[in-house]
Order: C-alpha cells, then structure tokens, then sequence
C-alpha cells in the first residue's frame, strides 16, 4: 500500500502525499491550486457549475468523462488525468468551444460557463471519436447536469452546433498519445492507505483485498461513486473517518455476457450500462438516461444505487422486472439473492456485515416478454423520481403467464406489487383486466405526501402508468409520452 | 453569423476561459478568516438560550459573533418606517434562516465544524406561515393599498355575465450561481473595504455604516461582476457584508462570509407568492365592464422591498388592457418565513396573472378565442387609453406588436390544427396561446431615477470608465462601453470598466426595475461628451481652427475628412495646456411623477412591449408537460446590442416559465422550507428549453421618448411572455372537456398541479353535459 497519489494535471504528474480523504477535487482545485475557474454552485453535484474532466485508461484507451468536482474526493483520483476550465486553451488560442461560446453570447454572468464548456468538451471528446453529427438530443443530455440561469441555453446550444462542426482541435486532443503513456505510467498498483488527521482512507485494487478491510473495518464507508455518499460531508458537513474506495478494483467493472444473460459488475457506472442497455433491453436506455445528469452517471456506479436501498432509487424497480439476480461476497464465501430479497426495510438491506455486492446478474428476457419503465418528476433531467413505475409480462396465446410490477417512490423500499401481480397472473391481457387489476396497487402502497408530490398523485399516476403500458402495447401508433424531439420540428440551427 | 468584436460581452473571453474572478476568486488577501452563518431552524418563537463555550473552543475559531457584538445598531431593514430587520437575532424569532450567531475562524471547514457544537434553547409558538393562515389572521405587515376607477361593483352586476374566482402564484428562488458572499478587508483609522456580490453597492455601504456605528465615508464597497442576481442581490447582501465587516472589525483582519447554497436558499428571500381573487363582469362582446382584482401577498417576516414590489403588482394589474371600472386593491402580509425581496419583474408578473386570468375566464364564457377576447380589451387610443393610475398609454406599438406576431406565427391555423391533433391523440393533449407585455420602466420610488458615471482618460489615452451600475450578466457593461467609445471614437480595448465602486460614484441606485443602461448610459454619455467637447476645444486653441470644423473619428481628430493628429496625441496635448482629462456625468429620468399615497401619476417614463405565442404539449397520465414552440416578437426600442437584448429575452423568458410550471417552494406546517437546494428545487434545464424559438426584435421602433441611443430596457419585461405558456397549458387541458372549462391552473403548473386541474375539467365536463 502506498500514502501517496499520482495523477496528471496540468501537462505533468502531480504527487499528492497523504492527502486528506474527504478533501474534494474542487476544494483542491480552489484552496490549493489557485485555481478558480472551477467553481461551487450548490456543493452536491447538481448545478454543473464545478464540472472537470477526468481521463482514465479503459483498455489501452484515455477515455475522459465529465464528473462533478464538489462530490469527488481527491484520493480518487490516483491513476487519472485531471483537466479543468484552465487547460483548454493552447498558445492563447481559445479552444473552438470557448471561441464559440463567445461569438454567441453564450456567457452571460458567467459563473456556469466554464461548467458548460467542459460538459460539452466531454461531449466534443466523444464525438470526435464517431462521424455523426450533433443533435439537439445529444447537446440536451450533455448539458442535463448544468445549470444556467441567465441564458435560457438557447446561445450556449448554437455554440454547440458551431463549435462541433468546427475542425480544429485544442491542446487536449493533439496531445492524447502522449497524455496515454503518462496516464499509463502512473496506473495504480498498488492500493493507496491513508491515515491522515485521524481519517482513514484505503483504495484497494483487488477484491480479495477490499473483502478483507471490509472485514477489518466493519464500520467503514464503502465508496464507489461517492455522488451520495459525498454530500455527507459536502452538505452535513460531517468526516467521513473511514473509508474503503472500490473505485480502483477492475474486477468490478466488468461486464460480460452469456446465453444466460448479461453480468456488471458493481461497479460498473450508469454510463457503462447505458452502454450496453439497448441489448438487455430497448426500453431501458429511456429510463436509465434520466438518473441524474451525465456527470452523477459516469461516477455513480449500479451497485452504489443498489446498496445504498434509497426508496427512490431508479434502478431496483427496473432490475426486479428484469428478475436480477445480485451476488454477495465476502472473502469466505458467496451467495446469490435475487434482488427484490435484497431490500428489507427502510435503510436496511440483506448485506451482512464483511459482504459486498460483487455483481448483478440479469437473465436474458424471453422472447414472448414485455417490458417497460416510467419516471415520473417535476423535471425531466436529474431529478429525483417521485415514483417510477417498471412493468413486465410474459405472454402466451394471450395469457399473462408471468408478471412482474415494481415502484420506487411508493414505498420505503423498492417494491414489487404483489396485490396487482397476482390479479393479474393467468389472466388474459386485456384492458378491462388490467383496469381491475389496477385497483390492488392501493392495496399494494401506501405512498406519503413529501414535496415531490402528494400520496394521492402517486397513487394516481402508479394506476396511470399501469394503464399507459397497456396503451403503448395496444396502439403503439398513437403517441402515449411527451415528444421531446418530433421529426417533424425543424432544428433550430438550421 | 459573426458580429462586431465590440458586440460580444465584455468579460466573454474571461468567463470562457475561467480566467473571470467573482468574489470567491480573489485569492491574494492575507490572513483571511471565515465566517460561517448559523440560521434558525424554528419559524416563530423565543431565543431563550444561546450556548456558544464549545463553538469558542473549537480548533481555528478566532470569534464568535451575536446580536450583542454589533457595534452600531442591529438592522437591516435600510428602512425607517418599521421593516425593523435585525442582523443577529436577540430574543425573538421570526422565520427560519434568521440570523443567530456567526462562527469566524481560519478556514471555512474550521468555521463549519464549530458552528455545530452550539446549544441553542428556543421556545416556539405558533407561527402564521401561508397566505391563507396570514389572510385568516389579518397579519398585515403595511397598510392596504387601493385603486378605484369608475364603479366595478356596480359594473359587474350590470353585466350580463359574471366570473369569479382565485389564483394562487407560488413564489420563486433567484438560484442565482454565484451565492451571496462578502469579504470585508478592514484598512487603517475605521476604514472598511468591502467586496460584495450586490446590485446595490451604495446600500450595503450605508448599512454597513450603520452596523458598524461610523459614517458613510469610512466604508467602501465594490463590485467587479456579480455571478447572477435577479434582484436577490438587491437588498440580501447585507447579511453576508454585515457578518464580514462586523468581524473584519472585530479582529483586525479580512473576513470572507460566503453561504452554503442551503444556507442562501433558506436564509434569503425570493419572489412574493400571491393569492388573486378577482370578480368580473362582462357582456356578449367579451369586454369587461367592470373588474375586482384582490391580489393578497406573503410578504415574509420584514418588510424589505415588499410595498414597492406590491404597489408594482397593482400598477400591472391592468396588462394591456384598459379597465372603465376596476378596483384594485393589495394587501401586504407578514408571515413567519423569508422576507421576500425583488426578484425580476418586481411583482408585475404577478399583478399580469390576475388579469389574464379574467380574460381567460371570459374565453371560456363566450366560448371564444382568448386572443379575441384579449383583442377586445387593450388599450386604444384615444379613448380607451388611461392607466387606472392616471397614466396616458398610447398602444399603437403594442397593437402592431400583436398583429405581426398573430401572423408570423400563424397562431390562427396552427390553434385549428391542434385541435385536430386533440380529437386524435387520447393521453398527449397540446395547447397554444399567445399573452401580451405591457411593462412600465423606471423605478416607482422616483428618487431612485439617477444615476453618475465618472471617466479618467490618462495621458497615454488610455481610459477608465466608472459607473454606478453592476454587471451582473446582463451586458451593462458591455453596452455602455458601446456608448462611449462612439463618442470617444477610440478601441474598446482602449477603455476599461471598473469595478462598480462606491468610492468613485456615491449614492448609487440598485442595478434594478430594468433602468440600468437607461440611467448610466446616459450618464456615462454625459461624462464622455463633456471630455469630447474638451477635447475639441483643446485642439481649436492649438490649430487655430473653428471647434465646428473638428471632430473625433476612428480615434484620430479630423478635419474633414482629413486625419490631423490620433486621440492618443490629441489627449497628451490636453495635459500639455492644462485641461482636465477626467469628467463626471449625472443623469436623472425628466418627466416622471407618482403619489404613492393617491396611487396616481405618471411612474413610467415609457412603457415596453412585446408579446409570446407558446405551444405546449401535456401528458394526461402523469401531468407531465413540454412547452414546445415559442415565437416572440419583442420591442427594445433601437437596439444597443441585438445579441444581448436577444440574451435577455430568452433568458427572462425562461426563468419566467420556470417559475409558471416547475419552481415549486415547498414549505412544511412548521414553517421549514423544505425544497432548499437544487436537489430539491428544480429550476429549467436545457432540455426545457422548447424545440422552437423564434425571438424577433420589432424593427423600426426607436423609443418614442429621448432614451439612451433609442433604445429600451429590457431586463424585466420579457420575463412575462412566459405567460402564454401556463395559458397554452390550460388550453391544453381544458381539451379534455371540449373545452368548455376554464383549467383554473394554479401556479406552478407543476406535474401534480397539472393533472390535479385535468381532473377536475373531466369531472366539471362530465357533470354539465
């Protein structure tokens, strides 16, 4: 185990020893470095206005994701290539998005802005890795996670179209061979151990290894993404004293697939999963890209949303309908539970003291399977669910042989409806049925009134979103959802 | 398109490449200290207790500071007549966020560890928290205000139609980026520098002045950007200047107070909400006889800016439309929760709902189009064009306005071929509607219409530019920079803003109510032309020639055509002969009067105009909605910058459609606001940004009154166009019953709102078939 921390900022390999783990990137970046162009809008990952990139190797390849620098602790970092407002310009040239972002006015106060920029940067990263053009859909998702409250977005998005079609390329790009190499030499190793003023902080890089400081620190914080976990400390102001960081364990973040079905690893991110999403199923990518923003979700990982057994959690319901199945380890042993087992009462769960979740396993859906999930929220874009709804049934010669209906939001778990479910087993799929079948969700939950929305709306949307699965298999012609993009709409850049 | 280099905001290159600072930038003060402000968690009730020995002992705290370590007095209020606004709390608690202690330590960690160990004793009672509980309990915190014209009452009844009914406008958090911060540097002999992110310089100097127990010239506050304001900056910096400068005092050494987002969102205030009754009677024609608009407000637990935002209100009850018989009243009630402060638009927005909800309901009446009803009822001249408060309003612009708009939008075909959309599509129901903007500039405190600028050119010719506006986003500097490099006819990069600075233009009014280019730039074109005029003299005394037959271009002195010598010589030449290089300029709006206490006169220099057409689609199920075209045609009079009045436009059209459906403040039964981050407190995303946005500045309409270049203010009134969006909602909705019900939508139209209101026109629809 080392006590230092090597990551590449600024063009070279900057060391930090035993720093102090619930120190944030952001507050590094600010009180540290002199750097300010990164700035604190709200401290919990949800303005944008702290945006960087981080670049991290994923087979061979410097792959750079938009995070959250408020919600990041800096020890996380090991091994990654930071970039910030700061280096995007080369030999005082502007970077084609900040050139853009200038000539349409797309700064107004400016205090977003370089948040914005690095978003689309992000974006700009990725899209010149493929031949596509840029649409609206794409500028929307990569900018759900900043906030603006001057512009109206409207200048920032014809800097978008403008800067992407532009050609040139900053210092970021034209140096990515050699940026590799470095980001290679620094790989981390070895695990990272601090103890610094009394807080403990360990980022092991093995399973085996992470299964035994479980073991030994019981009481320690599992850290994976952290895009919760951190508030504590950004919001409560509370120390995190021990820490145990999963981030570093490769082992975690595969994904692999079989005839059986597809199995992440726990820490595999929202985006890797969105990734691959389409083959588990089509109707998943919708609802999996409206947890958080693309910043929570390239850090937020599937078995932090998981194990963290929040009622609102947008994946639980979608995983119990597609029948998940988590693996639970510890150093001595494993065990397979399915995942609506998983989930006990509020805040506790069937993790056992010295267990992690190792990996979730989803079973193929057969062909005769049909599928779909609803959030529901004041916002589209990160915004927490006020309920969501996941449907599934299997039908055969028009006979409901096997159904699954799970909600978040309705309860102080992730829960499946039993009531319904079994009004609705052996039955034919039809639409008087399910009307029927509709009534058990009352005696199913019993939601509670909280700011998101009253316990009567959701009692009332969780029978409409039943009866908007059944819609949308009957007449899929007709439109059920809000269109955000018709076909018909001309792009505004044009 | 690529404009001008002259035309892109000045601070562009800055804000792009981070290199802008705001306040929490500045890093090179030594020994800076930080406070951390610990608020009241408890509505209303007694400070009985305050333990603070832990909070002492605590690693790096250098002071802790309470109501008893306010050298001078203990306000805020800035208000003589009862706003009573303590900075600490001493005994009574009055809402939640109120000041009781502030913790000074070395770092803001250190500062925010410490103000946890406190033990605080209260005793709670029981606390008036919405307008409802304070209507109940008449707990008026100012006196009701009135309008009369004509006879309503009896208009009404002699109609042949009558409608009543309430709206409920919830209230809106500024969700500025940049919170409130201050960092207060003390200098030698009592002086205090202060740099505070404010629209209002001159009042945190006169506050501070009084917190502090020393005169006005001992203290400076400046202001280089401020990152967002929306007038939350108007009055609530103090909180932050006060503990920072109190402290700086106290120790001898620079204090940084920055809130936590939670902290500002708690603590400060925001957008009044509003109930409006209103009752109104009309005949087959759809015009209104006679009108009674109750507008009931929660103004919070000070007065702070609530009689002037409420006298906005009813001095925008009317919109656009003339009123033979109305009364207008306001009642202005103390609640145990935030003080509510300006916030753009002023109130207008709100007064603007009331009567569009009579229109609306008087649509449904007549089972006509709302335009043609809202046609019906605007001002014309001659004789349907008096303010109910007395002032003339020639709405030739307005009719053009609407007239084009109606056409380049082809609101007419597109509301047919939504209605036909409806028949087909069971669960996604659109709606259209376009709304109008009547919106009055100046500020309605009259004395506030002034403004200073103060301009140094240096013998290089180089030049420095102050004014007593802040830029906090919306370009001020940006156009006033325009302003006088015409005159001065040299580079921009020749000129440079200051920071807004107390110490250069005292007396300042708020950079607010939309005036600010109006004012300085006047001011600043005074100063110019006065050192202009100079300038031209010094070069007639030393060539010998008429003033008449030199002027300044392209930053050389001409005659004719002929180029003689450059500013930068022509400058150097001045100093030579002894003239002054520095001028300053003053500027107070001509021509307005209003008696607040007659609610009449003419408060309005001019009036600006413009009007919205939004498409909107709904989703039945779930209340979910997206606004998905708007067109805009808007009047800036001749535009200073077509690019950042087009900013402001979308801008304020936004953030209004964000207060109209999805800013919902929740607060719970005891008083704490529950939605106080933005975890919890949605404000627009780019997505809601609508597919389509066509925003059109009216063309050949230079200001009818002598305005700065022409042109008109623009930072309030298009925030009202977002009007037509909750009226396309409630077209939208109202399609469930044919449209034969009025929605009644209450604001915001959030989702559960929403669909709350299309069951309710199911049930109503059902029931009267």
């Amino acid at each position: 185990m080392k006590d230092v921390i090597q990551f590449l900022f600024r063009g070279r390999i900057e060391e930090v020893i035993q720093p102090l783990p619930n120190l944030t990137v952001l507050n590094w970046l600010r009180e540290r470095k002199g750097a300010t162009g990164t700035k604190e809008g709200c401290a919990e990952g949800d303005c944008g206005a702290c945006t960087v990139l981080v670049g991290s190797l994923h087979s061979g390849k410097l792959e750079y994701r938009p995070v959250n620098a408020c919600i990041r602790f800096l020890p996380t970092l090991d091994g990654t290539h930071l970039i910030t407002i700061e280096d995007l310009m080369s030999d005082e040239l502007l970077h084609p998005i900040q050139e853009a972002m200038v000539e349409h006015h797309g700064s107004q106060c400016g205090f977003c802005t370089p948040g914005i920029i690095i978003s689309l940067f992000g974006l700009y990263l990725e899209k010149s890795r493929s031949n596509t053009g840029l649409t609206r859909k794409e500028i929307d998702d990569a900018l759900a996670g900043n906030l603006c409250r001057c512009t109206g977005y409207g200048s920032i998005v014809s800097a978008a179209y403008d800067a992407f079609s532009s050609k040139r390329s900053g210092w970021v790009e034209k140096n990515i061979q050699e940026t590799t190499s470095l980001v290679e030499s620094i790989r981390p190793k070895k695990g990272v151990a601090l103890d610094v003023h009394h807080q403990l902080y360990f980022a092991p890089t093995t399973l085996e290894h992470a299964l035994g400081l479980v073991k030994a620190y019981p009481d320690a914080t599992l850290l994976s993404g952290g895009t919760d976990i951190a508030l504590q400390v950004t919001k409560r102001f509370d120390r995190l004293d021990k820490i145990i960081y999963l981030g570093q364990i490769e082992h975690l973040k595969s994904i692999s697939k079989s005839n059986e079905g597809w199995t992440l690893g726990s820490g595999v991110t929202f985006s890797q999963m969105m990734g691959i999403s389409d083959q588990i199923h089509p109707h998943l990518l919708a609802t999996l890209e409206r947890v958080g923003s693309v910043q929570i979700r390239n850090a937020g990982t599937i078995g932090g949303n998981i194990a963290n057994a929040s009622p609102v959690g947008d994946l639980s319901p979608l995983l119990m309908c597609l029948n998940a199945v988590l693996t639970l380890r510890t150093n001595e042993a494993s065990r397979k539970l399915p995942i609506e087992e998983f989930f006990i009462e509020y805040g506790k769960t069937a993790l056992r003291s010295g267990e992690l979740i190792e990996s979730i396993f989803i079973p193929r859906l057969p062909a005769n399977s049909r599928f779909s999930s609803y959030k529901v929220s004041k916002r589209h874009d990160q915004d927490i669910s006020t309920l969501l709804g996941a449907f599934r049934v299997d039908i055969d010669q028009g006979i409901i042989i096997k159904v699954i209906i799970a909600f978040g939001g309705m309860a102080e778990i992730p829960k499946r409806a039993d009531n319904c479910e079994q009004a609705l087993h052996q039955q034919p799929w039809s639409q008087a049925i399910l009307a029927s079948a509709a009534e058990q969700l009352s005696n199913d939950y019993s939601p509670i009134d909280d700011f998101r929305g009253s316990a009567k709306y959701r009692s009332r949307v969780a029978v409409n979103l039943l009866h908007r699965f059944w819609l949308e298999q009957a007449n899929p012609e007709i439109p059920h959802r809000i269109n955000y993009y018709p076909d018909n709409i001309v792009n505004d850049h044009a | 398109m690529i404009m001008p280099d002259r035309n892109y905001h000045e601070s562009s290159r800055a804000h792009v490449t981070g290199a802008a600072l705001y306040a929490d930038d500045i890093s090179n003060i030594g020994n800076l200290l930080h406070g951390c402000v610990q608020a009241s968690t408890l509505a209303r009730g007694t400070l009985c207790a305050l333990n603070l020995e832990r909070v002492r002992q605590s690693p790096g705290v250098v002071a802790v500071l309470t109501a008893a370590d306010v050298p001078g007095v203990n306000d805020l209020s800035h208000l003589p007549d009862g706003g009573g606004e303590p900075l600490f709390i001493e005994k009574e608690i009055v809402s939640e966020g109120q000041a009781v202690f502030a913790v000074i330590a070395d770092s803001l960690d250190n500062a925010r560890q410490a103000a946890k160990l406190a033990v605080v004793e209260v005793e709670p009672s029981s606390a008036v928290i919405t307008i409802n509980q304070a209507i109940d309990a008449d707990s008026k915190i100012a006196p009701s205000r009135k309008i009369k014209v004509g006879d309503s009452t009896r208009a009404i009844d002699n109609s042949a139609f009558q409608i009543n009914g309430s709206l409920y406008t919830g209230g809106q958090e500024h969700f500025y980026l940049e919170g409130q911060i201050s960092i207060a540097i003390p200098k030698e002999s009592g002086a205090m520098t202060v740099i505070a992110s404010t629209q209002h310089p001159s009042e945190i100097q006169s506050t501070l002045a009084l917190l502090l127990g020393v005169s006005s010239n001992s203290v400076t506050v400046q202001t280089r950007r401020i990152g967002g304001g929306f007038g939350g900056k108007e009055s609530q910096g103090s909180l932050c200047a006060g503990v920072a400068a109190i402290a700086a005092q106290l120790t001898s050494q620079p204090v940084k107070v920055r809130l936590d987002r939670d902290q500002d969102m708690i603590m400060t205030g925001k957008r009044h909400d509003f109930r409006i009754d209103y009752k109104a009677g009309f005949d087959n024609d759809g015009l209104i006889r006679g009108v009674s608009l109750d507008y009931a407000s929660r103004c919070g637990h000070s007065l702070d800016q609530s009689k002037a935002v409420n006298d906005r209100a009813l001095l925008h009850a009317d919109n656009a439309y003339y009123l033979e018989n109305a009364t207008l009243t306001s009642h202005r009630y103390h609640t145990n929760t935030t003080s509510n402060t300006a916030f753009r638009g002023f109130g207008a927005p709100q007064g603007m709902l009331g009567i569009e909800r009579v229109i609306e309901e008087i649509a449904f009446t007549l089972q006509q189009d709302p335009l043609d009803i809202r046609l019906a009822n605007l001002y014309r001249t001659p004789n349907r064009s008096v303010t109910p408060y007395g002032q003339e309003f020639d709405s030739k612009v307005l009719v053009r306005i609407i007239g084009e708009l109606t056409e380049h939008s082809e609101y007419r075909s597109r509301r047919k071929k939504i209605r036909r959309f409806n028949q087909g599509s069971p669960v996604i129901k659109k709606g259209i509607a376009l709304t109008p903007v009547k919106f009055g500039i100046s500020f309605t405190a009259i004395h506030l219409n002034q403004a200073g600028a103060l301009l140094h050119i240096y013998r290089d010719g180089s030049v420095q530019l102050n004014h007593a506006g802040v830029e906090m986003g919306q370009g001020l500097h940006t156009k006033i920079l325009r302003i006088v490099q015409d005159i001065l006819t040299i580079e921009r990069s020749d000129i440079r803003i200051m920071a807004t600075n107390t110490e250069k233009i005292p007396n300042t009014s708020p950079t607010a109510a939309s005036a600010a280019t109006d004012l300085n730039g006047m001011a600043a074109a005074s100063a110019a032309t006065v050192l202009h005029d100079r300038l031209i003299k010094v070069a007639s005394h030393r060539l010998d020639l008429p003033e008449a037959e030199l002027s300044l271009s392209d930053g050389f002195l001409h005659t004719g055509d002929k180029p003689i010598m450059s500013f930068n010589e022509l400058v150097n030449e001045a100093y030579l002969q002894r003239v002054s290089l520095f001028a300053t300029g003053f500027y107070r709006t001509p021509d307005i009067n209003f008696d607040p206490d007659s609610f009449t006169g003419s408060p309005f220099y001019y009036y600006a105009n413009g009007a919205a057409v939004s498409e909107v689609e709904v989703d039945l199920l779930t209340g979910e909605h997206k606004v998905n075209r708007v067109d805009i045609l808007h009047e800036v009079g001749q535009s200073l910058n077509e690019e950042i009045d087009k900013g402001q436009i979308e801008g304020g059209f936004i953030q209004g459609m964000g207060w109209l459906t999805m800013e919902e403040l929740v607060w719970n039964d005891q008083g704490v606001l529950q939605t106080h981050s933005p975890s919890t407190y949605k404000i627009p995303t780019c997505r809601e940004r609508p597919s389509i946005v066509n925003i059109d500045l009216l063309r050949d309409a230079p200001n009818q009154v002598e305005s700065i270049y022409r042109s008109k203010a623009v930072g309030e009134p298009p925030l009202m166009l977002s009007i037509s969006v909750l009226h396309a909602l409630s077209d939208a909705i109202s399609s469930v019953a044919n449209y034969r019900i009025c929605p009644q939508l209450n604001v915001p139209a959030t989702p559960e709102h929403i669909l709350e209101s299309v069951q309710r026109v199911e049930k109503l629809g059902l029931a009267s078939v």
